[in-house]
Order: C-alpha cells, then sequence, then structure tokens
C-alpha cells in the first residue's frame, strides 16, 4: 500500500511537517506509544539517501525506515 | 518462551551472557519489576539496587533477557527490556508486559529528557492499577537541557511516589527502597474503564488505537504543565550536533573507516603484535611452556600418549595455557574495551540508522545491526540477541547470517594475528571484501525465499554523550571473564579431543581422508584438515590452530584458510543455541549450508587469489 500523498520519505532536512494520517492500525499504535501522533509536528534532522528519515519531536530523535515512511502522510504547516 | 524465565545469566547452552551468577531462593516475599522506555538507565538503577552487573550501554534493546537480583528481605527485583507501552509488539515487548503485570510492586524509570514520551508507560501502568513508583532518572542531564521538571505536581497528577535520580553517579538512589513501601496504584486517566475491560479492550487493535490516542492525549496535557523549558547548555547542543553530524552518511562512513583502522592498528598491530609477542613468546613459550613439560616429563616419559595428551603440540597443558592467557586474553580484552566505547557514546545507534537502507535490502532492518555487532564479540550471545528483532523471518536470517559470515572475537583475535602474517591491509581487505559478499548474497536470497515481510526501521536515538571510564572498565572486564568462563574448559576439552586424535592416528586418517578437499580444492598443506576438525570444536579453535601452521603457508594459503574457518560451521556453543532458538530442522540446514558454502568460497578463493599473486 502506498500512499499517493505527500509522506515522511518526501520530506528534507529541516523542514517541519503535522502529521496528518498514519495508514496501518499496527504502526499508528506504535507511533502513538511514542509520541508520534496525528495531528502532532516534528522535525525532519536528517535524511539517509534510500535509508530512514530521522525526526524529531521534543527532546527525541526517532529514525524511521523507508517502508514506513511511506506509510506516515504529512502535510506542511 | 521458556528460556525468557529463567535465570539470563546461565544460558542453558551453559554459556553466561552478561554477568555473575546468582542463586535465587525459593521463597520470595515480593517481586519487585523494573520498567520503562530503552535507554533510560533502567540497567543502572537495577546495578545500584542489586549490587550485580548487567549490561548498561547507550544502545536501546540491549536487554533481551529479564536480569534478577536479590533486594534485602527475601525481596526479588527483576529487570525487564526496554518497552514504550504494554503492548505486545514484539517478544522482548511481551515478556515486559509478562513481567510487569505479574509484578507485586512495579519500579519505572522515566528520563527526564523525554518525559512526555516516557509518560505513556507510566500511566499504562497506573491503568492497568499496579502499585508502583516512579524513578524520574538523568535529572542532570535534563538540567543540561535546559528542562525544569516540577516533580512535586508530577507526583501530585499521577497519585504515586516520584522520586528524582542520577543514576549513573547515584544520586538519589538510596530514597528509592524506602520509597517503594509507598508504592500505589496512582490516578487512572479520566473516564478509564476498570481493568479488567480496559484489558479486554485493548486485545482489540482498532480499539486499542483509540485508548492510546485518548492516553497520548492525556499524558501530553500533563507534561506541559510540569515541564518547563530554559536555555540548554553548550555541552548539550555539541551532543545534539555531533548525533546529527554521525547521521550524515559522508560522516558515517569517514568514521566507520576511521574506527576500523583504528580497531587494526590499536587491537591488530599493537596488541596482536607488540604485546603478544611478549605474553606468548617471552612468557608463555619461554618460561610457563618449558617448565610444564619438565614437570610432566619427569612423571611420564617423553614419548608416550599420556606426555602427548598433557604437554605435546596440541597438550591439554600446554596449548590450552599458551593460547588462552597467551593469545587471546589481551587480544579479546582489547576487543571489547573498543567496543564498549563504540557502544557508550551512543555511536552504535547512528550505524544502525545508516546501515538500514542496506540491510533492509536483505530483510533486516537497522536494528539487526545489534546482534551483528555482538556477533563480532560472541556469536552465541548474538543469537540470543535476535529476539530483539521482531519477526520470525527476521530471526531466521540474522542467525543464519550470524552463524556462517560473522567471525567471533576469539575467531578475530586470532585472525588479527595470522593477517599480519598474510600480507596485512591488502590481505585484510581481500578478506573483508569476501565475507561482505557472502553476507550480501546469502541475505539477499533468504529474503527471497523465506516466506512473509520483515518490519521496517522505528529506533529511537539516544544522545551522543562521553564514554564514561568507571563504565567502560567495568564491562569490558565482566565481558572478559565470562568469556574465558565460558571459553576455558571448551578450550581444553578441545585440546583434549584433538590430542587423542593425534594419539590415535586419528588426526592423520582425517588429513588423508580429507585431503581432496584440503589440498586438492583449497590448495592447502593437508595438515589443515586436523584445523577444520578443531574448527568444529570451537570456531576460533580452528583459526588458533592455523596460526600453528602459518609459517609452513603462503599468504594466499592463510587467506584461503582463514575464509574457509570463518565460513565453516559454528562453534559447538553458538550451534546449540542456534538449535535451541531456532529448532532442529533450521539448525541443521545452517550447519550444512556452512560446510557447502565454506569448501565452495573457500575454492573460488583458493583459485583466483593464488593465480592472480595479489598478495
Amino acid at each position: 500500500m502506498k500512499s499517493t500523498m505527500l509522506t515522511l520519505n518526501d520530506i528534507k532536512t529541516g523542514q517541519t511537517v503535522v502529521i496528518k494520517n498514519i495508514m496501518d492500525v499496527g504502526i499508528a499504535t506504535q507511533a502513538m506509544r511514542m509520541g508520534i501522533a496525528i495531528g502532532e509536528s516534528v522535525t525532519c534532522i536528517a535524511r539517509v539517501p534510500a535509508g530512514p528519515t530521522v525526526i524529531q519531536k521534543g527532546g527525541m530523535e526517532l529514525a524511521i525506515g523507508e517502508g514506513l515512511c511511506c506509510q506516515i502522510e504529512v502535510a506542511f504547516e | 518462551m521458556n528460556s525468557m524465565t529463567q535465570d539470563p545469566y546461565v544460558c542453558s547452552s551453559g554459556t553466561s551472557c552478561c554477568g555473575p551468577t546468582e542463586e535465587i531462593p525459593i521463597d520470595i516475599s515480593e517481586t519487585i519489576v523494573l520498567a520503562g522506555n530503552p535507554n533510560v538507565g533502567k540497567s543502572v538503577v537495577f546495578n545500584a539496587l542489586t549490587g550485580l552487573y548487567t549490561n548498561v550501554s547507550n544502545f536501546p534493546g540491549t536487554t533481551v533477557d529479564i536480569p534478577k537480583g536479590m533486594l534485602s528481605d527475601k525481596r526479588l527485583l527483576k529487570d525487564t527490556p526496554g518497552v514504550y507501552g504494554l503492548s505486545k509488539f514484539s517478544e522482548e515487548e511481551f515478556v515486559a508486559e509478562k513481567a510487569i503485570l505479574a509484578a507485586d510492586k512495579v519500579i519505572n524509570v522515566v528520563s527526564a529528557l523525554s518525559l512526555e514520551r516516557d509518560l505513556f508507560l507510566t500511566q499504562h501502568i497506573i491503568d492497568f492499577q499496579k502499585p508502583m513508583i516512579v524513578v524520574l532518572n538523568q535529572m542532570d542531564e535534563a538540567k543540561g537541557q535546559g528542562l525544569e521538571i516540577d516533580v512535586a505536581q508530577l507526583q501530585k497528577y499521577l497519585g504515586v511516589p516520584v522520586i528524582p535520580t542520577v543514576a549513573i553517579t547515584g544520586e538519589g538512589i538510596d530514597k528509592i527502597l524506602p520509597a517503594l513501601a509507598n508504592a500505589c496504584p496512582g490516578n487512572p486517566m479520566p473516564d478509564c474503564p476498570d481493568v479488567e475491560q480496559l484489558k479486554q479492550l485493548e486485545e482489540n487493535p482498532v480499539k486499542r488505537l483509540h485508548i492510546y490516542g485518548l492516553r497520548r492525549q492525556y499524558v501530553n496535557g500533563l507534561s506541559q504543565r510540569v515541564l518547563s523549558k530554559g536555555v540548554a547548555s553548550a555541552n548539550f547542543s555539541l551532543s545534539r550536533l555531533m548525533g546529527k553530524l554521525f547521521l550524515n552518511p559522508l560522516v558515517g562512513v569517514i568514521s566507520g573507516a576511521i574506527a576500523m583502522f583504528a580497531l587494526y592498528q590499536i587491537v591488530g598491530i599493537w596488541i596482536a603484535g607488540d604485546l603478544v609477542n611478549i605474553t606468548e613468546k617471552t612468557i608463555m613459550l619461554g618460561y610457563v611452556v618449558p617448565a610444564i613439560q619438565t614437570v610432566v616429563g619427569a612423571v611420564f616419559p617423553k614419548n608416550t600418549a599420556i606426555y602427548t595428551i598433557l604437554a605435546g603440540e596440541f597438550g591439554v597443558l600446554t596449548m590450552s595455557l599458551q593460547y588462552i592467557f597467551g593469545v587471546l586474553f589481551p587480544l579479546i580484552v582489547g576487543f571489547y574495551v573498543y567496543i564498549s566505547i563504540l557502544e557508550d557514546c551512543g555511536y552504535l545507534p547512528r550505524i544502525a540508522v545508516l546501515s538500514d537502507g542496506l540491510l533492509s535490502k536483505i530483510g533486516l532492518n537497522g536494528r539487526a545491526v545489534i546482534p551483528i555487532i555482538l556477533g563480532f564479540g560472541c556469536v552465541t550471545m548474538a543469537t540470543v540477541s535476535t529476539r530483539v528483532l521482531a519477526t520470525q523471518r527476521e530471526r531466521t536470517i540474522a542467525s543464519t547470517i550470524l552463524a556462517i559470515t560473522i567471525p567471533c572475537s576469539a575467531q578475530i583475535a586470532v585472525i588479527i594475528a595470522l593477517m599480519a602474517l598474510a600480507g596485512g591491509f591488502k590481505a585484510w581487505l581481500v578478506y573483508c571484501t569476501i565475507l561482505f559478499v557472502v553476507l550480501l548474497v546469502l541475505g539477499t536470497l533468504l529474503n527471497k525465499l523465506l516466506p512473509g515481510k520483515s518490519t521496517s526501521l522505528m529506533l529511537d536515538l539516544p544522545p551522543m554523550r562521553l564514554p564514561s571510564i568507571k563504565n567502560i572498565a567495568r564491562k569490558s572486564w565482566v565481558r572478559t571473564m565470562v568469556f574465558l568462563k565460558e571459553a576455558a574448559p571448551l578450550f581444553i576439552i578441545g585440546s583434549l579431543l584433538v590430542s587423542i586424535t593425534q594419539v590415535t592416528g586419528l588426526l592423520t586418517a582425517s588429513e588423508h581422508l580429507l585431503a581432496p578437499i584440503t589440498v586438492n580444492l583449497l590448495h592447502l598443506p593437508a595438515q589443515t584438515a586436523s584445523i577444520f576438525i578443531m574448527g568444529m570444536v570451537r570456531r576460533d579453535f580452528g583459526a588458533a590452530g592455523l596460526y600453528m601452521l602459518a609459517n609452513q603457508m603462503t599468504a594466499s594459503q592463510i587467506l584461503t584458510a582463514l575464509v574457509t574457518i570463518t565460513l565453516f560451521v559454528p562453534c559447538i556453543a553458538s550451534f546449540t543455541v542456534i538449535w535451541k532458538e531456532r529448532g532442529i530442522t533450521e539448525s541443521s540446514i545452517v550447519l550444512a549450508g556452512s560446510w557447502l558454502i565454506a569448501f565452495v568460497v573457500g575454492g573460488i578463493v583458493a583459485h583466483l587469489v593464488g593465480g592472480s599473486g595479489i598478495l
């Protein structure tokens, strides 16, 4: 299942986005526990080419793999 | 599952993974469980409370089993793997949830650095109405980041005692156990259903997500009310900057190369060359071995079988001592100190992020870098740690790769010494490239052939910090001792077996029997057959045996033999663990596969490298 919307895979280092939708319930649940929920804004602090996106929220830095990022739909504020 | 509930210090294969064994008395008055998110200092708190050693590291996901220790009054303290909630998403979470729900009291360690994130688990435990206290750890680092937490307010909102600590320096630790007397179930979130109903609702994935949403919202509000942000210190900004820097692929490749070269220079040249020259040649061969031979020779004449077994070329007394203390000991210490430094400063999780792209090509994700790096320490321990991986599929891939392509520290120790004889850096380059290619091909094949789908990375990155010398010294020392305790008996049994085959003529017979493979296919001296026999007893033992034959071999022969011995059968201890973890069918396939791959790749190396003259 691939999103046609903007996803975490499409953002660049330094950009801040709001999470709009997480397509998989299991992933949404896991992310929710770590504080990554729909409506929250996160900042991309690093992008590994053909690899994970690292986002920052508060004091937390979280690396999310490509396969997960494409499930997380985002939008610019 | 059964193994999870055992004392983790003694794996059932008889190998001890992380620390001393402690007898747990049967009459326990109370079970107290430490719970918390990954990397919040739970293990440090556990150590401070029980005095036992657990593997304290700056890498989320290194506690796989449940360490236990006794407190006063027959109270049992259990540590658990770090989790973000009670939700069974992985085996680790399953284990943690089970332990937490079975506890009489819970000590929830919360990091002051990530209060908002951590409070989700705290509230989850509160909603399940477990009597608990909260240990608010890393208060010093929080101050450095300019974070101010109103502890009294937090205590009021949660309804459970909150103890601020700096576990690493011991500050506040003495207040934890007294506070346990006041442990209580706390204040559930507004409109929280009763415990049984809540547990049932959380069994349903969609309802669970809804409840998690409410809980997340509640604790976010709570955190906002108790947390105020000031100005961060320069140190913290530096740590952040370093953390970001090491996520840059270019910096990653350069720092990785520097790290590899430093390892080669320190462990390979200084320790394996200069230091081992003293410990092995001067001390062991100069004094200890001749002394043993004189004593044994005085009782048993030199040409008897008993003399050969005890003090001969592969003698139980002579060779075991010479290799364990002369060669392995200095190298193992060096290797562990080095790895502990990388681990403690937070460099390893960054490697996990950078390697995620590559690892996802072979059906793993960045998290698998933990077992793979641990594998360079001890494959047996690493195979157990594949439990941190989310699916059976990933565990199968990781265990197979570990068993076949990753040389363990004992083996590396000897390989480093041999590489110096085989042409140094160039030989290393060829050796690493070959292993890397085998790893990629094997992983890609497994990823294609195995049914199902692997999971993607979601990894929390701890801040970079200066490694603590105390931490590193303790960790390296305990790991070395554990290794020696595990390895020494197997080493002695191994040399006994080899001596017996030598005395009975079996070793010579095996050399003839295996000659088609060793001489014709691999272009090695016939005696290397005995190395492969020894390699079956213990992986590094084979490499150690090779060390003895090295002066009769050319550089390309040494390289061929090293590649073959690395890919060859994992040691008995790690095979036992693979059998236990993955079942008899899978472990047999791994075993047969390692023979096939070792000889096929070895043959290719012999023909290509031997013919090309690049060494």
